[in-house]
């Protein structure tokens, strides 16, 4: 490549960045794809280390352990948190407004929550992935067991082996 | 890395029935993280696959919801949660959060102390980047053993209510440190010191008023410094950027009758203790690398004014934001800075609303010894209530001494009803005017 060209490309591509009109596209499991901001794949550490490393930006990212449900909804996140940036106080608001209402719609629907946790956990959206664990965190938190295996479906597996154990170390701890 | 787990994964959300037990073990184990370290532990009688998973938590947090009745039922607890935790597993922070007047049995003094000290050992010892230690006790704050901490993972410190002697506050031992925060409680040392620290906030803390605490950070980026008692010794300070000290009434260097202190009344409350201060120049001298400054002070705080007899070259300083501590003998103070500041661009001066916070000026007519510099200087901005008669005098003054008038900005506030209690001079700001423009 003559370097002449390399440094104009370059150029380019700095110029590129700094508008963030660069669009990438990720392609779920099912092979969907979604075109989306630069700013908005960013808020993935995943994808940006991708991007940064010199990846094929134009031939996109196919996330094998996504699908396109549990995808489209983390776009949404992404998209809210890469695409603006807050500056005054009520950008932060509407923000955190925006944060609240996404999670206590996820939180309906336990499933759903655990699929976005372990994609957010993938593709490394360190708000994301803060948001729906202390989602988890919260419902877990003041209950009894039986009430938090409830509210998750856990089925209880314990032996009476594990029982005792617990037992003892309960007195203590 | 595991196809099978992950097909096994992906059918189970095509068919929506995602369990909380097909989680990665490393997510469970950060929501376990995520609670206090009593609801962490009864996690373990959920089911086998939470079973152990409170061991391993790489977050450790002793919050105030584990519902003890007695410090002695907690120490017990936290006692037998480190010992069986998994020695092997990496803890990369712990919060150690409560007030012991929660406790529904405890009374001052009580013969039995939490043991935040052993605690806080046992996470360095573990390796934690990240420690948070707040613990409220009525009357005397809890005082950390008297040791230093070694570790090479440690990053950020923040201690918080608690009293802190000489070993501890040396961070020689922890070349990672970078953040080391104080707030509130007593810093009972001769020296703070840490190759390594860049960022140093010490909020409300306090200071021994018998002797001046040394701060020695060469590696510091930012400072914020408030606090009662001594103030203390700011070493140098090569790679500073930003720093706002704020010298408030509880500041042990202030004199109700004098300018610079040492009145020689004994009912000064102030004066009477003397620090030796053969140290010359206490807070400017470790200051004067900075970019940006913010120097404020109760105007009967002399430690800026003195200060100023050793005052060193700001080479590097672009921005300075005063309050009226410089107002004595025709800010010959504020003169005598910017003289020290070759490229200073922009300077604030920030009157407080309360007129008892200062010290008349003389007015006279004759201009200060020195004139002030204004190569750089862009913008003068000075905030004030409106009405506020100190303003003519610093105009007249500035004036007098060169400045053009183009350059001078005046942000006034609109007087309101007194309300009780006042505004902190930090708040103070053109967030402020807006809010009361509105108002009217």
């Amino acid at each position: 490549m003559a370097s002449g060209s390399g440094a104009a490309a370059a150029a380019a591509d700095a110029e590129e960045k700094e508008s963030g009109s660069r669009m990438i596209t990720l392609t779920s499991n099912e092979g969907k794809a979604f075109v989306v901001t630069e700013a908005s794949a960013r808020q993935s550490a995943t994808i940006r280390s991708m991007v940064d490393d010199g990846g094929c930006v134009d031939k996109g990212f196919p996330l094998p352990n996504v699908d396109s449900k549990t995808l489209a909804r983390v776009i949404q996140y992404s998209d809210e948190h890469g695409n603006k940036e807050p500056h005054t106080v009520d950008e932060r608001a509407a923000l955190a407004k925006f944060d609240r209402d996404f999670i206590a719609e996820l939180d309906a629907d336990k499933a759903f929550l655990y699929d976005v946790t372990m994609a957010a956990n993938y593709l490394h959206i360190q708000g994301l992935l803060a948001l729906t664990t202390q989602c988890v965190a919260d419902t877990i938190k003041g209950k009894t067991p039986e009430e938090i295996r409830t509210a998750f479906g856990i089925e209880y597996d314990l032996t009476a082996q594990d029982e005792k154990e617990i037992k003892e170390e309960d007195t203590h701890a | 890395m595991f196809p099978r787990a992950k097909m096994r994964k992906m059918s189970a959300a095509r068919s929506g029935r995602v369990k909380i037990g097909d989680q990665p073990e490393d997510l469970l184990r950060r929501v376990v993280s995520l609670l206090s370290a009593r609801q962490a532990v009864q996690t373990s009688a959920l089911s086998r696959r939470w079973r152990h998973l409170w061991r391993s938590a790489p977050l450790l947090r002793i919050v105030p919801d584990e519902g003890f009745q007695a410090v002695r039922g907690l120490n017990e607890f936290v006692k037998h949660l480190l010992l069986l935790r998994d020695g092997a597993a990496p803890l990369d922070a712990c919060v150690i959060n409560f007030y012991c007047c929660e406790f529904d049995s405890y009374r001052y003094p009580s013969s039995d102390e939490p043991d935040v000290g052993l605690w806080l050992r046992h996470a360095v010892s573990r390796g934690a980047q990240l420690i948070r230690v707040e613990v409220y006790v009525e009357d005397e704050p809890v005082c950390l053993p008297d040791l230093p901490l070694v570790s090479k993972h440690l990053r950020v410190l923040d201690l918080r209510l608690v009293e802190i002697k000489d070993s501890l506050v040396d961070f020689s031992g922890c070349p990672s440190l970078e953040h080391l925060k104080f707030q509130g409680g007593f810093i009972n040392a001769h020296r703070i010191s840490s190759p390594s620290v860049k960022h140093l906030i010490i909020d409300g803390s306090g200071f021994n008023r018998k002797f001046r605490t040394r701060i020695s950070t060469p590696g510091l980026i930012s400072l914020e410094l408030e606090f009662w008692g001594s103030t203390p010794l700011l070493e140098d300070m090569p790679l500073l950027v930003t720093a706002s000290v704020y010298l408030d009434h509880e500041c042990r260097d202030r004199c109700a009758n004098t300018e610079f202190g040492n009145c020689g009344d004994p009912e000064c409350d102030d004066c009477d203790v003397m620090v030796s201060d053969g140290d010359g120049c206490v807070l400017l001298q470790g200051l004067s690398g900075a970019t940006t400054l913010e120097l404020t002070a109760e105007s009967r705080v002399f430690m800026f004014r003195r200060d100023l007899m050793w005052c060193p070259i700001f080479s590097k300083l672009k921005t300075l934001l005063v309050n009226e501590w410089f107002m004595t003998s025709n800010m010959s103070g504020l003169a005598c800075l910017l003289e020290h500041s070759p490229i200073v661009e922009k300077l604030t001066l920030q009157l407080s609303k309360e007129p008892r916070n200062f010290v008349e000026i003389e007015d006279s007519d004759k201009p200060c010894k020195q004139a002030f510099l204004f190569k750089n200087l862009n913008i003068v901005e000075i905030k004030c209530q409106e009405g506020d008669e100190r303003v003519k005098k610093i105009l007249k003054i500035l004036s007098q001494n060169g400045v053009p008038l183009a350059k001078i900005n005046v942000l006034q506030t609109k007087r309101r009803p007194r309300r009780f209690g006042f505004i902190p001079m930090k708040k103070w700001g053109l967030q402020m005017i807006d809010v009361s423009e509105r108002v009217e």
